[in-house]
């Protein structure tokens, strides 16, 4: 219990520094947030009265927390750029990228465990070799030329839905998951690739260790070794790569949402990036900090459970 | 364990790796034409005998923008996961093998830097010390450290028990030797592993940078700044994105396969 | 492809029966089956605030739904709108309108007189403590209501050219949330806006001018380039303004290409006050080297119109053509790079915004041009932010490629800026006779005596090179055949109203 208690104070510690150094990568690089918004009429009167008007004048650690305590009291602030409250502006985003890395990680251990372990124990057979082959060139295949070589395919060439006419799922919430299904393949497909075969050689690993041999000797048949025993040590990567990889979809589905003209976070962070509008990459960016601290918090615990021995340890 | 007879995956995977550092160097030496030479006749030009892999929409040689692409990306990644390695053995290894507050305090700082989305660390850094294909690397290297500190931790977590590890240290071996002569070799098939998956994410977030247009700067070629281009005339020549796509794909190929069969042949 | 015949059949099907009911009585294009059209747009709104919002890409689908005092019509002349008649004083100094009876609030509510002052004490910021939201009403002294029907605007000083700037929306002094809900006065009503995704738009059937023909109007954000062709062809916009050559070269045969200029002067941007762009004879050098014709081949498959000044041909009167001020010369090139001290050439850094490819591809084929008398130029590409910042507000910059746009259609939105003291010199343009003539076309109420003046100053920027100017750009537009109607505008504009079904008489 108290290891949990020092674990969640450490993430609280990770996120204020992250978002300490949001704000300061912010006032560092180049651009400002009011002649972005303003743009090539503006005069410098207009200008200073917009940063005025946005408290940006005030100096820089004011500002910091000045914005922290209305973040900690759920207020994220005005989006500059979109004339709207971040809070009403992410509402709507979270769910379609949500919706898109849920549906990628569904396929990808939907499909990935249940064929590492095949591969695992048929290993060497032909058919672990031509999945191993496969495996390889799908890895190899980036995200965004996946995307692009499925658009083509199945929305140009077969019309089996309509590129670009993505749907909100406020309007058509059968279309809407009917249109995520393909950027989320695009997305799944080298993760697949790559969670099976690190199950496999994860799973291979463990066969030579004294602890299968002993399950053995016990009469233990094969299959109860390796769903009792093997697979629970195996898992331990499988585990942390499942959990980074979640994390990084989210982070990463800035590429695929530009290839299928989705509206997610992705899409909101660059906008808001280019316009300097950095209450909203502020509140996007403590998202997906959050998410990643999080999916870190549970993988550690999964970890516990999984390995007796990091339990004695700690 | 049972062996695969003729190590395949290596001997594909040199022969690969082989041919992209062929190219590499093909490309810093002598490339056909000009890369940057443009021709308004040679606009959207098909694969010909003089020009193997057609023109783009500038009239330029696309084969010579391979090979200077290659070379880039080759750069570019090779450089990422260096940085990414390097860093992320040193920060995950001292981690994992000392634990307690050392493990804590740079694990935070892991985690800080863990947190913030790749491409935004990306950006940051690139806007900090301006744009080109040097500071790409920076950029990018900075944003791998994590993913491979965490692996190395967690292999080190798991090896420093073994009994190996104890015995070394009890037959006085220093800790440092202890990480790195006895540990680093074990961890090692694990860590290659992250090598590889590294290495196509390194070649992927190039090309995404391109793609945001803060990778390497026009009207130097790379892979990923080809494949972007060339997303805008899909319907028109396909060619054009098809055959850096192929080549990236290829390149990621032939190190995975490399790595592969390097693990294998230790096994 | 079956089902789209279908739905096709089915509209004629419904057009012709509601006409067959309907047909003998009314007899006009109203009062039809209500029709729908999807179009694309590359940006999202940057607010709902006819007032506030900034960026041309919102201003141009803002026309639609908001009217000024007067309004711009295709041919780039003011037409009375909100008002129905302007009578400006003698000497430029104040403008009094009545306004058009029977205009409505999209709510429903009349257009009053205390509206317009609203609106226009909004924008002038008249309350004092803030910049105004429309920089030329910082010159407004008053703006009276003398009866229900009439409205007068003071000026602090003279400007004949002063009614350009009254295009600026009429709101209702009732709405507290203009930046939520937008009610004008256009020929579209405002439905809903989602953020990166969608505007919906509805026909207003109390216009007072010519109504529109479509009855729901579905604006889609297509924000990345490369997807706007996938997303015609595949059907699920019917409409995109401002595509490139390329694009254009690949969309299916379902599309009516209709072809105009962007209105914008693109041009390299040179800094005058950087070395070596301080030297007149650098600067002439660089246009001498610069092929505009193998340009616009190279990236826009020779559309386009070059341009030699700081002015496009749809300012009509205004405009002379001076593209042909220096023809590619090497030679002479080479020698004025000798007579500056540079034999050996230079190098310098031309910047872009990486979110306009357009631009990129022009400083490509600079680039290359350059080479030929020994002059390397480095492209560096930047944030559009940082582009603002740094480079137009900043000045920190050696040259850069972007395309100049005018506000308004009087020459001073394009000329102002060469002023030596202009807050918009971002080129630090520095030359007293410029100045000179500057002043006394704005001075004179002559209109032979300022056209004069400004062609002088059209000059003076040909002659001494400020910029290397290259062309006004070719703008495609693609509507679907199911379509027609699509009329340009001399502005940054999109009037969506003209746009009918192909099938509608």
């Amino acid at each position: 219990m108290r290891d949990v208690i020092r674990k969640l104070a450490s993430m609280i510690l990770t996120l204020l520094i992250v978002s300490f150094l949001v704000f300061l990568a912010f006032d560092l690089i180049p651009g400002d947030p009011a002649i972005a918004k303003l743009g090539t009429q503006a005069t410098p009167e207009q200008v200073a009265s917009l940063r005025a008007e946005w408290g940006l004048d005030r100096p820089f650690l004011i500002r910091y927390f000045d914005w922290l305590f209305s973040f900690v009291r759920g207020d994220m602030g005005y989006s500059y750029h979109f004339d709207r409250a971040v809070t009403e502006l992410l509402s709507g985003k979270i769910l379609i990228t949500v919706t898109l890395v849920i549906m990628a990680f569904v396929m990808i251990v939907s499909v990935s465990i249940p064929m590492g372990i095949f591969a695992a124990r048929h290993q060497g057979g032909a058919l672990d070799k031509s999945i191993m082959v496969s495996n390889q060139l799908l890895m190899a295949i980036p995200p965004f030329f996946s995307g692009i070589l499925i658009t083509f395919l199945f929305g140009v060439g077969l019309s089996f839905f309509k590129p670009g006419s993505f749907v909100s799922y406020t309007q058509n919430f059968g279309g809407f998951l009917f249109y995520m299904i393909f950027p989320a393949l695009a997305v799944a497909i080298p993760k697949i690739a790559m969670c099976v075969k690190l199950l496999r050689s994860s799973i291979l690993e463990q066969w030579p260790m004294d602890y299968v041999r002993t399950a053995y000797s016990r009469g233990n048949r094969t299959m109860q070794v390796l769903y009792r025993h093997v697979l629970r040590n195996a898992m331990i990567p499988v585990v942390t790569f499942l959990g980074m990889t979640l994390a990084d979809m989210v982070a990463g589905s800035i590429i695929i949402e530009k290839v299928f003209n989705i509206p997610g976070i992705g899409q909101i962070l660059i906008k808001c990036i280019e316009y300097r509008d950095y209450p909203t990459v502020e509140a996007v960016v403590m998202l997906i900090a959050f998410l990643v601290v999080f999916v870190n918090f549970m993988v550690d615990i999964i970890y516990r459970i999984l390995d007796p021995r990091m339990r004695q340890s700690s | 364990m049972k062996k695969f007879k003729p190590n395949a995956s290596l001997l594909a995977g040199c022969i690969l790796v082989g041919l992209m550092l062929l190219m590499v160097l093909w490309g810093w030496i002598a490339t056909p034409y000009d890369p940057n030479a443009m021709d308004a006749d040679l606009k959207f030009a098909g694969p010909s005998l003089s020009h193997l892999m057609g023109c783009d929409n500038f009239g330029r040689d696309v084969f010579s923008r391979i090979l200077q692409g290659v070379g880039n990306t080759f750069i570019v990644s090779v450089g990422t996961v260096a940085i990414g390695v390097v860093f992320g053995i040193l920060i995950g290894g001292l981690c994992g093998y000392y634990g307690g507050w050392l493990d804590e305090a740079l694990m935070r700082c892991n985690d800080v830097l863990f947190a913030f989305p790749s491409v935004f660390l990306a950006l940051v850094v690139i806007s900090l010390i301006g744009p080109g294909k040097y500071q790409v690397i920076v950029a990018l290297g900075i944003a791998f450290i994590p993913s491979f500190a965490r692996m190395v931790r967690s292999e080190f977590m798991k090896q420093r028990n073994r009994d190996y590890c104890l015995s070394a240290q009890l037959m006085g071996a220093s800790s440092l030797r202890t990480m790195f002569v006895h540990i680093l070799p074990n961890a090692l098939p694990v860590i290659l592993s992250s090598v590889i998956i590294g290495f196509n994410n390194a070649v992927i977030a190039e090309a995404g940078l391109s793609y945001l247009g803060i990778g390497v700067q026009p009207p130097e070629a790379s892979l990923g700044a080809m494949l972007s281009d060339s997303q805008s005339f899909l319907y028109k020549d396909p060619m054009l994105c098809i055959f850096p796509g192929v080549v990236m794909a290829l390149m990621i190929l032939g190190f995975a396969l490399l790595a592969e069969g390097l693990t294998e042949k230790k096994k | 492809m079956k089902l789209k015949r279908f739905a096709c059949v089915l509209m004629t099907l419904t057009i012709a029966l509601s006409g067959l009911t309907t047909g003998c009585t009314s007899g006009d294009k109203d009062g039809k089956a209500s029709s729908s059209i999807t179009i694309g747009i590359p940006q999202d709104l940057d607010s709902l605030d006819p007032h506030k919002a900034v960026a041309a890409g919102t201003k141009e689908i803002l026309f639609n739904i908001y009217e000024g005092l007067v309004k711009v019509d295709s041919d780039g002349n003011l037409v009375p709108a909100v008002a129905s008649e302007v009578s400006p004083s003698e000497d430029g100094s104040s403008y009094t309108f009545t306004l058009r009876d029977g205009v409505k609030f999209h709510d429903g509510s009349a257009v009053t007189a205390e509206d317009v002052k609203y609106s226009l004490d909004r924008c002038a910021a008249s309350d004092g403590d803030s910049a105004p939201l429309v920089p030329a009403f910082s010159n407004i002294k008053s703006v009276d209501v003398k009866d229900a029907k009439t409205v007068t605007v003071n000026l602090e000083n003279p400007d004949t050219e002063f009614l350009a700037n009254l295009t600026t929306a009429i709101i209702p002094a009732s709405n507290k949330e203009p930046e939520k809900n937008a009610i004008g006065t256009g020929p579209y009503k405002y439905v809903s806006w989602t953020p990166l995704e969608q505007v919906v738009l509805k026909k207003n059937e109390d216009y007072w001018g010519e109504k529109a023909y479509i009855t729901d109007v579905t604006i889609k954000i297509i924000a990345d380039g490369d997807s706007i062709v996938t997303a015609l062809n595949g059907g699920s916009i019917d409409f995109f303004a401002r595509l490139s050559a390329d694009q254009v070269s690949q969309l299916s045969g379902d599309f009516t290409v209709y072809e105009g200029t962007m209105n914008l002067v693109q041009a390299l941007y040179l800094n005058n006050a950087e070395k070596p762009f301080d030297d007149v004879r650098v600067r002439q050098a660089l246009c001498y080297a610069t092929d505009v014709k193998a340009i616009l081949d190279m990236t826009s498959d020779g559309k386009g119109t070059p341009i030699g000044s700081s002015m496009f041909p749809a300012f009509g009167k205004y405009y002379t053509d001076l593209s042909n001020t220096y023809p590619k010369d090497i030679e002479k090139a080479k020698a004025l790079l000798k007579e500056a001290g540079y034999e050996d050439g230079f190098t310098f850094t031309i910047t872009v915004p990486s979110n306009y490819q357009p631009h990129i591809d022009t400083a490509l084929v600079l680039k290359e041009q350059y080479k030929e008398i020994g002059v390397t130029a480095e492209i560096q590409k930047v944030e559009w932010a940082t582009w603002l910042s740094d480079v137009y507000t900043g000045r920190q910059f050696t040259s850069t490629v972007i395309g100049v746009d005018a506000s308004t259609l009087t020459a001073p939105a394009l000329l102002s800026r060469f002023v030596s003291d202009a807050g918009n010199n971002f080129i630090n343009y520095n030359n007293a006779d410029y100045d000179a003539a500057y002043a006394r076309a704005i001075k004179t109420t002559d209109d032979a005596e300022k056209t004069a003046a400004y062609k002088e100053c059209e000059k003076i920027l040909a002659d001494t090179a400020a910029n290397v100017y290259i062309q006004d750009m070719a703008e495609f537009v693609a509507l679907n055949k199911k379509y027609t109607g699509y009329t340009f505008y001399p502005l940054y504009v999109q009037d969506l109203a003209k746009i009918k079904p192909a099938d509608a008489k």
